[in-house]
Formats: structure tokens, sequence, C-alpha cells
């Protein structure tokens, strides 16, 4: 139940929202799918004045996006895309099947029918699924402001830190662009939850690149172990430009993990623990994605 | 006896869909939250957020001030006692001495949902604090502690019989072991809720009851009433998994604010006071010893338990806090002792087989310890153990060794199982089975029923059952139509309004069945035979060649249709014949009516993580007649799936800081869902038992948790004694093993 | 701040419907108190039981986790809304069939869940798809085993067509 009184708006149009936005200015808060911004709104954090964008259609297309050449370069997916809606997207499985997974395993059906990616990512809880694999995926960020100013910045500038971004007040993420690869790819997702549908105690989300002869792309994204989602370079570096990926390597990346990365605290298991499974997991993905390669 | 059981088993199994099912499956059902009464208020509880003290002041001016808001009642002007609240203790419905963060202290009334709860959050409460304990250790080690004036602790109750010492100082083999259960949650999904009206001096509560009778009897002695003037009605209940037991404290609040307000007061729990308010499982640390010979013969086993029950407990024996397993074996001696201890933490009381899933956990897990131990086959162990008669007695009847064989056979056990350092250990996964088994009481008392049927020739049942989930209502229409002989289509039900239905007891205690059920069964026999008797004055032919089938009055041995029950109806001018019963069915002396199972599972264990999927489950029960194959199959399934919980995810996590729930939420108490239950294959016994169909609610839960951690053991070698399982701890014995 | 109030209007089971709400009301309680479309109940109030799902353009949604004002403009099928001509819909026949209920409080919303998965899938789905599409749906009664056979009956048929 939600006790404080607010102010609703619901612009039909991106001009409008940023009207709304700026004569609020700093009491407005953009709702997108509210699966995380109405139970805060019900455990009593107030919010004067709720700005819902989901009538501004240009922000739910999902379309494949070229370059010059006309040649597909990247995949953009609209704000507004829930998670169901990235999971059943042709384009999406096609060409960024590791966003279509992870998508796909977020939450339960009646979440991902409702939750949206721009709301997952400008909410930028450290463990969220999709701030993982933005990351692995070399996501770019696309936000406008008001006179249709917009910027584009990497998910890794746009994290800032504990459901904190770059995004200010009076503006609105409007899409994130997906670069398309050519090569061969590798991908997984793992996660530690406590039950099934559980938000993550920590995200592992792994993503190759394989031109025919070398891994010339290896990316590490693990989420819950900082501020905010993050990339193991690390560990990247490890992998990168090799012709093979064996156990051994795997094993090794996984230890290096274990080793850099602290494990969030959870009520229900022990640090010990998590920080063990951080690495068994960080094992599993990347054997499942080695093997997508390799056969 | 003999000829009892032919005619049973004549007759065909039973499988129809619910009598209300269509109403259920078209959200037309109404549950409580449904009603809409006119000029009806809103009442929020306010609650204790100290772990125990006295309330000194309560201050109400900014609750006040709130739009919307109408009334405030606390401890400090209102000392209704819930009888029903506590067992061995007087609980206050509003208290001035709280002794649990969330004790319920008084209630705001408002004109909407929202301004009540506003309201009730800004009364500002003033403690005295107490010391506190919030765990058996702290309570029992305390002696400063006075959650209650006469002692902090229930028992020990103690049941033993043969001689304990003799018996383990001559058996081969002792194993002694320490056994823990969590406290749990019945997590009915409807939250408790209650509607309540006055007209002059007679009471009107819709109850999102287990039992109408029960929730009225119990508000009329809390609040001086005649029970004539209180009328309960409960159609439809969410589940309640016995924690919705007769009068509840939110009925008795609702009432309460209706009197002061003068209209309409509905007290709605949100998922939270759920958790918080209304009691769960208590909790058990168990240590065991079991004695037996090399050859596997159990000789003694010897439990000594504490459980934690909370600040107040609702169990209704005193002291058995742990009970069953003394009627799974033929031992030549045991010995219990039995504590139950309070702490300043939430109410404990019913839940589903109220002692026990707990107390076959540690049973059941041993005596697979004891197995193996010995180099013995588990499903040999209980054929060489299980319980024929009671030690004194004998029972009504006893289809134990039919589960136990069957079951095993159906599962393909002796294929399935192999020691567990032979298992299979596929690509990191580890898979094992596991068996378990258990009793349970199957009670007989008092039974009411009216039955009739109309000029139309429907027959129609009226009882006082209010079917929670059990399909109660249907088993009733079935006994009646089966009985008298006209279809179960042609026959509808009344229930769940004291003021229209007779007397049963509620939907708790697997008893509506053997209580309610026998009046029904009774009062459909003088039917029939009224009927019959009709028939014989219409076609001059002797009732006792007349029967009853499909609606219509046939000549027995040739089956040609004399005429239909309607045209039986017209011809005796009777507009309706009702047949109005009240049964109490006793036991011989010596008897003892129980019913029991044997459960079989399946489980895979990742071998990194310690995660355990269940990947297979097998159940045999006998209860006896089944009056309804499908609705039974259903009680089963759920019955383990809540055992499943229990095994794996469920436990309710209590603040070591202030003993307050930290988990009241179902983001956070995980019970099951479907991706966890494999396909449970559901079988019963043709048993046929002289005093008619036996219980069958709650012994389904009750062999789930050692059935599991069996498996568990048989895929890993590895035994966990703690529930829930903990895969931490799984994964942390096998590297030790290593 | 006073209450805010929203000039609410939406297609409920196929018809144009208007409301002037409270912004704070979520739609379950529009849906539930102003419209008296009971069906869909509150089990949790934080879209963890799946009690209060109903279908929002052709999609299942927790009611309880929307507010009123986002279902303006939209489509929203509540359990009384999938039944034909006063008769249950082959969906519903089945759960009844199946006995896939018990207490029936999360019936609603299983069925409407099933609704969506099934209307928006294009082949037969198996088990374990059914499963995984039906997980945000708890059901304490633990009436899984039926759940799954109606679904998946109900599936196998609308495929055979």
């Amino acid at each position: 139940m939600i006790l404080e009184p607010f102010q609703y708006f619901s612009p039909l149009s991106l001009d409008e929202a940023f009207e709304i936005l700026t004569e609020h200015h700093g009491e407005a808060k953009i709702i997108a799918g509210g699966q995380s911004l109405i139970p805060l709104m019900k455990m009593g954090v107030e919010m004067p004045c709720i700005v819902d964008i989901k009538k501004i259609h240009e922000l739910k297309t999902i379309e494949l996006s070229n370059d010059g050449s006309g040649k597909v370069s990247s995949v953009r997916v609209g704000a507004l895309a829930t998670y169901n809606e990235i999971e059943r997207s042709v384009p999406v499985r096609r060409n960024i099947p590791l966003l279509a997974k992870t998508a796909s395993g977020i939450g339960h059906p009646l979440v991902r029918n409702r939750g949206t990616i721009g709301g997952s990512l400008s909410h930028c809880d450290p463990a969220a699924d999709l701030c993982a694999t933005a990351l692995a995926l070399d996501a770019q960020i696309c936000i406008t402001g008001p006179g249709m100013k917009t910027r584009v910045l990497s998910a890794r500038d746009f994290f800032k830190g504990p459901l904190e971004t770059d995004l200010h007040n009076d503006e609105i993420l409007t899409s994130v662009f997906f670069p398309v690869s050519n090569m061969k790819m590798g991908y997984d997702v793992q996660k530690l939850t406590l039950g099934h549908g559980d938000f993550p105690v920590f995200i592992v989300s792994v993503s190759l690149h394989y031109d025919g002869v070398k891994f010339t792309n290896a990316a590490i994204a693990l989420g819950g172990v900082g501020e905010t989602a993050v990339r193991a370079s690390e560990c990247e570096s490890l992998m990168r430009g090799k012709e093979s990926i064996t156990g051994e390597d795997i094993r090794e990346v996984s230890r290096l993990i274990t080793d850099r990365y602290d494990p969030p605290v959870s009520a229900e298991l022990s640090p010990d623990y998590t920080r063990e499974m951080l690495s068994v997991y960080t094992g599993k993905a990347l054997r499942n994605a080695v093997q997508m390669v390799t056969g | 006896m003999e000829a009892v059981m032919e005619r049973q088993r004549e007759k065909p199994h039973v499988s129809e869909p619910r009598i209300d099912a269509r109403e259920r499956a078209m959200g037309l059902a109404k549950y409580t939250a449904d009603w809409q009464v006119k000029d009806m208020l809103y009442a929020r509880i306010f609650t204790s957020t100290v772990p125990h003290g006295f309330v000194k002041g309560i201050d109400s001016s900014e609750a006040a001030k709130t739009p919307g808001f109408v009334d405030i009642v606390s401890c400090l002007d209102d000392s209704t006692v819930w009888q029903a609240g506590e067992r061995e203790h007087e609980r206050r419905v509003f208290a001035d001495h709280v002794r649990f963060v969330g004790d319920c202290i008084g209630a705001v009334t408002a004109t909407t949902r929202i301004a009540a709860r506003k309201a009730a959050s800004l009364v500002g409460v003033q403690y005295e604090e107490l010391p506190a304990s919030f765990t058996i250790e702290s309570t029992l080690g305390n002696s400063q502690l006075k959650i209650w004036d006469n002692g902090n602790f229930l028992g020990p109750l103690k049941f033993e019989y043969g001689d304990s010492e003799e018996e383990f100082s001559k058996s081969q083999v002792v194993l002694e072991r320490h056994y823990s259960t969590s406290r749990l949650h019945n997590v009915p999904l409807e939250p408790a809720i209650s509607i309540a009206w006055w007209d002059g001096d007679n009471l009107t509560v819709v109850a999102a009851t287990q039992s109408v009778h029960g929730c009225r009897n119990g508000i009329a002695k809390d609040l001086g009433l005649e029970p004539e003037k209180v009328r309960v009605i409960g159609y439809y209940k969410g589940g309640g998994f016995g924690n919705k037991i007769n009068s509840m404290n939110y009925d008795l609040i609702a009432a309460i604010c209706s009197r002061r307000t003068g209209k309409p007061v509905m007290v709605e729990y949100s998922r939270e006071d759920e958790f918080i308010n209304v009691h769960g499982r208590w909790s058990t640390d168990q240590d065991l010893r079991m004695a037996a010979d090399r050859a596997g013969k159990i000789n003694a086993v010897e439990v000594k338990a504490k459980c934690d029950i909370g600040a107040y407990t609702r169990h209704i024996k005193r002291g058995h806090f742990i009970e069953g397993p003394e009627h799974y074996y033929s031992t030549e001696a045991w010995n219990a002792e039995i504590y139950g201890v309070y702490t300043n933490t939430p109410a404990t009381g019913h839940m589903r087989a109220p002692p026990g899933p707990q107390s076959a956990f540690s049973v059941e897990s041993m005596v697979d310890e004891l197995a193996h131990e010995l180099g013995i086959d588990p499903v040999d162990m209980r054929l060489k153990n299980f319980i024929r008669n009671p030690p004194s007695g004998r029972f009504t009847s006893n289809g134990f060794e039919e589960c136990i064989i069957k079951g095993a056979e159906e599962f393909g056990w002796k294929q399935r199982w192999k020691r567990p350092e032979k298992q299979r250990n596929k690509s990191g996964i580890a898979t094992g089975v596991g068996v378990a088994i258990g009793s349970w009481h199957s009670g007989l008392g008092h039974g009411e029923a009216i039955v009739s049927v109309d000029s139309s020739g429907t027959l129609e049942v009226n009882t006082g059952v209010v079917d929670i989930g059990t399909g109660a209502k249907t088993t009733m229409a079935l006994i009646a139509s089966g009985e008298v002989g006209i279809p179960y289509a042609d026959t509808r039900v009344i229930w769940g309004d004291t003021e229209t239905s007779p007397y049963s007891v509620g939907e708790s205690g697997s008893r509506t069945t053997g209580f309610t059920g026998t009046a029904v069964r009774e009062a459909s026999r003088q039917l029939k035979a009224d009927l019959l008797l009709i028939g014989e004055k219409l076609h001059g032919i002797s009732s006792s060649k007349l029967e009853i089938k499909e609606g219509n009055l046939i000549r027995s041995g040739n089956g040609s249709v004399l005429s239909s029950v309607r045209e039986l109806m017209q011809a005796s001018g009777n507009g309706r014949i009702t047949k109005s019963v009240t049964t109490e069915p006793t036991l011989k002396e010596g008897e003892e009516r129980f019913v029991f199972a044997a459960h079989f599972a399946e489980v895979a264990v990742d071998l990194e993580t310690g995660e355990v999927k269940l990947t297979d489950y097998l159940a045999y029960h006998d209860s006896g007649e089944i009056v309804n194959r499908l609705t039974a199959e259903s009680q089963v399934q759920g019955g383990i799936v809540m055992g499943i919980g229990m095994a794996l995810t469920e436990k309710l996590l209590i603040s070591k800081t202030d003993g307050s729930i930290e988990n009241p939420s179902l983001l956070l108490y995980r019970i099951p869902n479907m991706t966890q239950i494999p396909k449970i294959k559901v079988f019963f016994t043709d048993t046929v038992d002289p005093y008619g169909p036996k219980s069958l609610g709650e012994i389904p839960i009750i062999p789930v948790t050692a059935a599991i951690g069996n498996a568990i053991f048989n895929a890993t070698g590895v035994r966990l004694r703690n529930l829930p399982f903990s895969r931490e701890e799984l994964l942390g014995e096998l590297k030790d093993r290593k | 701040m006073e209450a805010q109030t929203f000039e609410l209007k939406f297609k409920l089971n196929g018809k144009e419907v208007n409301a002037l709400v409270d912004t704070r009301e979520t739609l379950l309680d529009v849906i539930r108190d102003t419209f008296g479309l009971t069906g869909a109940k509150k089990g949790c109030d934080e879209a963890a039981c799946g009690a209060c799902s109903v279908l929002f353009n052709g999609h299942a949604v927790c009611s309880c986790t929307m507010l009123a004002a986002e279902a303006h403009g939209g489509s929203i099928v509540t359990v009384e809304g999938l039944s034909v001509n006063g008769e249950p819909a082959s969906l519903q026949k089945a759960f009844m069939e199946s006995d896939a209920l018990q207490c029936g409080f999360c019936t609603s919303g299983q069925i409407i869940a099933a609704a969506s998965l099934l209307d928006n899938a294009d082949r037969e789905l198996d088990d374990n798809e059914i499963r995984e599409g039906m997980s945000g749906n708890v059901c304490r009664c633990g009436a899984y085993n039926k759940i799954l056979h109606a679904v998946s009956e109900t599936s196998r048929k609308r495929k055979a067509k």
C-alpha cells in the first residue's frame, strides 16, 4: 500500500516529458516498468511527482541499426522494451543472444512482462542482471535531455554507484545500443540466487568472440561484487588473443576472480561459501561459453 | 468385518472434480476480502516495537489528525482475553505486557485502508522494557527473565514404555545424534482478515476461518455472549493449514472496533502482518539415541527435545511438541522427554500435523543412519520394524506393510537403490534415492448433518464445513450421493454459516471426513431407507428388494428401473424429506485408529555448489476407503509440496538482537514454486477400516523431509541433520570428505 | 500533500470503463474496489505470489505492482473476462477437471498466467517451459502437478487444432 500522495504525469512525447521534469526539478521521478520503483513507494520512500514515460512510443522500439556501409552494426533497444520483449525479439536473439538469455532469466514471467531495460539500468542495482550483461556487451547508453540534447556513453561510464548513474534529474535514458559482432560467439550468464526467480546475490555474464583462429574478445562482467557491476579486465586479458581456452585457464581465471572481488553479504550464506561460489559460477559460465565456440 | 470388506471392495473408485470447481476457476467464489459491506470502516493494528516490556503510555494525538481517522482502541481501554490465543496462560487481544516485536497493542479505525494504516503508523507507545530472550538457551539460562510469571517453559512432557536403560545396555548397536528443525510459517495465500458488524446485541462475523462453529464459540466466550448471539460466516477460505483454527484475535478486533464505532469493520492483515501476527510452526532441538541388534531390530528409542515455542503457543495438548514416531515402530522401549521453551519471538501453534514432520525428520533420519551402520537396505530396515499393533491394544486397520512393500515396488526401489559409495556421479551431479515412513492419528468424534431430497429429486447436504481447500464440501456431497444413490451432479451442498448449518468440527486435525462425514453417511442411509419405503408402497415390492442407483429406484437383481427419485417424491406427497442426524462414533476398548504412509524420493545434487534438486517422488498411503481419489491425490501432493519447502527452502529468520522476524515477506521466506516440484505419484491401499474413511489431510507432510534427507545421503554419503538442508553445509561436508 | 486524483480510462474485460482514482491506488485496488471484480486477489502486495495476475495488453502482470493510472488507455482482462457467455473457457475447464485448484485463492492468478503463457506461445509447450512460465504464481496448497497437467493438456489441444 502506498501511503504518501503523489502527482502522476503521463507525457505522450519526450518534449512534454522534459517540460514536466523541468517544472518539477529535483522532485520528479521517472517510472518505466515500476518493478523497483513501486516497491520503494510502498516502503514509504516519498516520491511527490511520478512521470510515467510509457506512453512515449518511440522508446519501445527494438531495431537493427546499420553503419554507413549498410552492415548491421548494432541493435538499438528502446528504454521501454520489457524483459519479455527482449527475450522474444528476433533481432536480439539472432545478434545479441546473451542479452536474450539474460532477460529470460530475470525474476519470473510476471516481472518480465513489466520490467524494462531502461528502468533496470537507470535503477542501477549493483547485482541487477541487465547491468552486468550491458557491461559484458559494451553497451552504449543513449540519454536525452531538454531541447532533445542527446549524449551517448558507455555502460561503464553510466554506472556510478549503488542506485546511482550519470543520468541527470532532467534527462531520460532513451535507448541502449548493443554492438553486433560477426565473429563466432560464446556466451553464458550464471548467477547465485537464494531461490528460483530471486534477485541475484551475484551474477557473472560472459561474452567471447572467436575469429576462427583465436579469441579476439573476452568479456567477463560481474554484478553484486562491488558498488556497481564491473568488468574483470585483468582476467579478460588472460584469455584475449588466445587460440584456445583450456580448463586450466578457466580455473586460473576463476581463482583470480575470487582473489580480487569481495563476495556480497547475504543473510543466509556465509562469505566463504559465496566467495567460493563466485569462482564456481564463473567457471561454469566460462566453460559453457568456450564450449559454444569450440564445440 | 469380512462382510464389510467385501461390500467396500466392490465399490468402484470415485474420482470427481470439486463441487465448487467452477466458482473457484471463474473467480466467482467470494472470499472474505471480496465482501462489499455498506458503510464499512477499516481497522489497522499497531504493535510492539520492543521484544519485552510493559506499555506505559499511548500517544494518539498525531494519529487522530489523519484525515479519515475514526477511533483508536488499545490495551489501556480494552482488556478482552483471547482464550484460544495461548493455552497455558492468559493472552489479551491488546497486550499491556508485550512479549515480542509485533505483539498487538491496539487498533486504529478509519474510513479508508490508507487512512487506517497511516494513522496506525503515527501512534506513539511508551514502554518499560524488560529483559528478553530470543533463543532456547538464553531462556533456560536467564533466571531474571520473566516471559511468564509462573515459568518460562512447559514440560517436561514424559512419554515412556518399556525398560529403556536395560534395552540400551544390552543392544549391540547404539547411535546418538542431534537434529534440528527451524521455525516455519503456514503462509496461507489469503492473509488474515475478518469483517464484523453488530445488530443490537447480535454479532455477525465474516471470518476467514477453518471452523465457523469453533470461531463462533471462541468469540462468544471471549466477548461474554451467548453463542446464539454470534453468527459466523465462512464460505471460502484461502488456505490455513492450522493457523486459522477457531477464533482468531483479528476476529475479536473486528468485533471490538465495530462495537465501538457502530459500523461494520474490516481488519485486514498485510502479508507482513500475517507472518508476524499469526502463528507458525515451532522449531526443535532434538537429541536422539537409538539401540538395535545386529540383525536390524530396533530395541529402544530415546528422544530429548527442546522446542522454541515463541512468546505464545496455541498448541492444544500440553507439551506434545514432539509426537508421532512412537506409532511408526514396534520397539521394546520408548522414552521421550520434551520441553516447550518460551522466547520473546512471535507465536507458534498449529501447522499441518503440528509436531509430525519435526518428529519424523529426526526419527526417520536416524533409522536410515542405523540401517547404513548395519549394512541393511533402508526399506528392509523399515519392514523389520514397522508397527503392526500399538504396545497395548490393536489398530482398527493397518495398511503400513502394503504401503512400504508396494511403494518400493512402484518406485523401483530395488533397481534404483545402491549403497551410497556406488552412486553414479555424472558430470558433477550425484543422484540418490531415499525412503521414509510415517503414521498419524485418525480420530472419530461428534458429527452433525442434515441431508434431504426435494420434489425435483435434488439431494441436499447441509453441514457446517468450511472447505479451506481440502475438498470437504465435495467429500460430503460424494458420501451422500454414494449412499443415497442420487447422482453427484444432482447433489448440492449448504455450508459455512452457523446460522444455516449444523455444527462441524472444522477443517483441522484431519477430522472432517471422520467426524462430520460419519453423520452425513448416517443421515444419507436413513434418507435412502425412507425412499425405499415410499418405493415399496408405490410398487408393492418389498423395500429389501429395491435399490436406488443413478437417481432411479430399481429392482434388485434384474436392475429394471421402476421410477425416478423425483417420481417417488411426487408420489409421496412430500415437498422434501429431511434427515437430521448426530453421530458420536467411539472406538472399542483397546482400539487405536491410525493412517500410514511410505514415501520415496530421488534427488540430484550439484557437487560443485551443493544445490539439491528433487527429481522424483512417490507416496503410498493407507487412509482407508478414499471417498474421492482426485481430491485425495491433490491433498497428498499438497502436503508433500509443503514438506519439500520445509526440507529445502523454508525458514523464519529470527533476529538475534530483538527476536523479530527478519524475512516477513514472500520474497524472502521461500515457499516452493512450480520449478521445484517434480512429478509426485500417489497411490492408496485398499485398506478397509470398520469405522469408514480414515484421516488424510496431515499425514502427507510427515515423512517428506526425512525421505529427501535420506536421498541426499544416498547420493553423496553426507548426512544432513538440520532443516532446512543447507547447500552450504552439504558442500562443506563433501569437501571435508575429499 | 493532499491526495491526488487521476481520470482513468481503460478497457476492462472488453468494455471501456472510466473512474476517478487516487494516484496511490494500485490497479488491483481499483479493479477490486471500484469495479467490483474480485477474482484477482491480494496475496502479498509485492509481486511475489501472482494471485493478483491480470492480462495487461495480452500479457500477465502483477496488478498489485502497477499503479492504476498506468493502465490508462490499455486493455485489462481479469479472470472474470475469460469466460465465454458465462461458461468457463476451455482453460478454466481444464483446471476444474484436473483438480488444478484447492483453496482457490491463487487460482485466478494461475489461470491468467497460464492464459498469457499459452496465448503467447507459437507451439506446444513442454513441462519445463510450463514450469518456468508459471513460476511467478505460487500455490501454497501445492496443486502444482495438477496445474501443470491442466496447462499442458490445454497446450496440446490448442496445437492439435
